[in-house]
């Protein structure tokens, strides 16, 4: 399986893979990819399947009787808990729930970019924090509160997007009346 | 001159040194502040110089920025003008 999206930056590369793959898979696509990945400078890879973090691998290069190398080593592995990702190191006792991805508020933060940048800055903002929550609720095995968290971000947002002309309007009803 | 509500939040401000989120704020005023005008006050503080916004980058590669709120020389001299002008302790208790 491909992944849906690569990001690049700096020195670190985010492969994300949609749907739950095995780490063969994985480390099949970073050996494929380590030359491209290289040259763009990248020496970290942060691996991301369905929504987890779940491992973190660098790359570099080496050479062995004149023959040129991508060494790939794993600097952290991240709890998960599925079947489907077969690495031993993978798969942890400790994750919140089997099979279930941590909620995030990825897409609230898109859809405060259709706004101007005020309410943008306010709702980024909020969540944010509200990210915070829900990854620490997550954390704990609280997955319906970091869920109900979930939704009440976006409640939120709604709520600001609502009240953002009427506070507008006041603002101008003041500066009208103060003439500050 | 600043509401009571901007003063609480400045008066909060004042008590973190390291500066706080906005979920922090709220959790911190005991039910006075709500998530659903925290925000927009803040906005409004930082608009005016009295409150300083830091991006804080995100942990890891899920995570969302956060948004550290800090509290300017102008804005612990509004919160004292307040204290002056209303002759009251204010909401967060403390002395201007």
């Amino acid at each position: 399986m491909k992944p849906t999206t690569m990001l690049a930056s700096n020195d670190r590369a985010v492969v994300r893979f949609e749907k739950m793959v095995s780490v063969r898979d994985i480390d099949a696509f970073v050996q494929d990819h380590a030359r491209e990945l290289s040259s763009r400078g990248v020496t970290r890879v942060d691996v991301v399947v369905a929504n987890q973090h779940v491992s973190t691998l660098s790359i570099g290069m080496g050479s062995e009787n004149g023959t040129q190398f991508f060494t790939i080593a794993t600097v952290a592995r991240h709890p998960i808990a599925n079947e489907h990702v077969d690495h031993p190191n993978v798969a942890a006792a400790s994750a919140p729930k089997e099979g279930q991805s941590r909620p995030t508020l990825g897409g609230l933060s898109a859809f405060a970019d259709f706004f101007g940048l005020d309410l943008r800055r306010r709702l980024k903002a909020m969540a944010g924090d509200y990210d915070a929550e829900i990854a620490r609720l997550h954390k704990e095995g609280r997955s319906f509160a970091a869920r109900w968290n979930k939704w009440l971000a976006w409640y939120c947002a709604g709520w600001y997007v609502l009240r953002s002309p009427l506070d507008k309007a006041a603002a101008m009803l003041v500066k009208g009346f103060t003439g500050k | 001159m600043i509401s009571p509500m901007e003063a609480l939040i400045l008066g909060l401000l004042v008590q973190k040194a390291r500066g706080a989120f906005g979920s922090e704020l709220v959790h911190m005023s005991d039910g006075k502040l709500k998530r659903g005008s925290v925000y927009s006050l803040l906005s409004r503080l930082e608009k005016a110089g009295l409150v300083k916004a830091i991006e804080e980058p995100p942990t890891d590669v899920l995570a969302l920025p956060r948004t550290l709120y800090k509290i300017t020389g102008d804005g612990a001299r509004a919160r004292a003008e307040f204290a002056a002008f209303v002759g009251l302790p204010l909401l967060d208790g403390g002395a201007a």
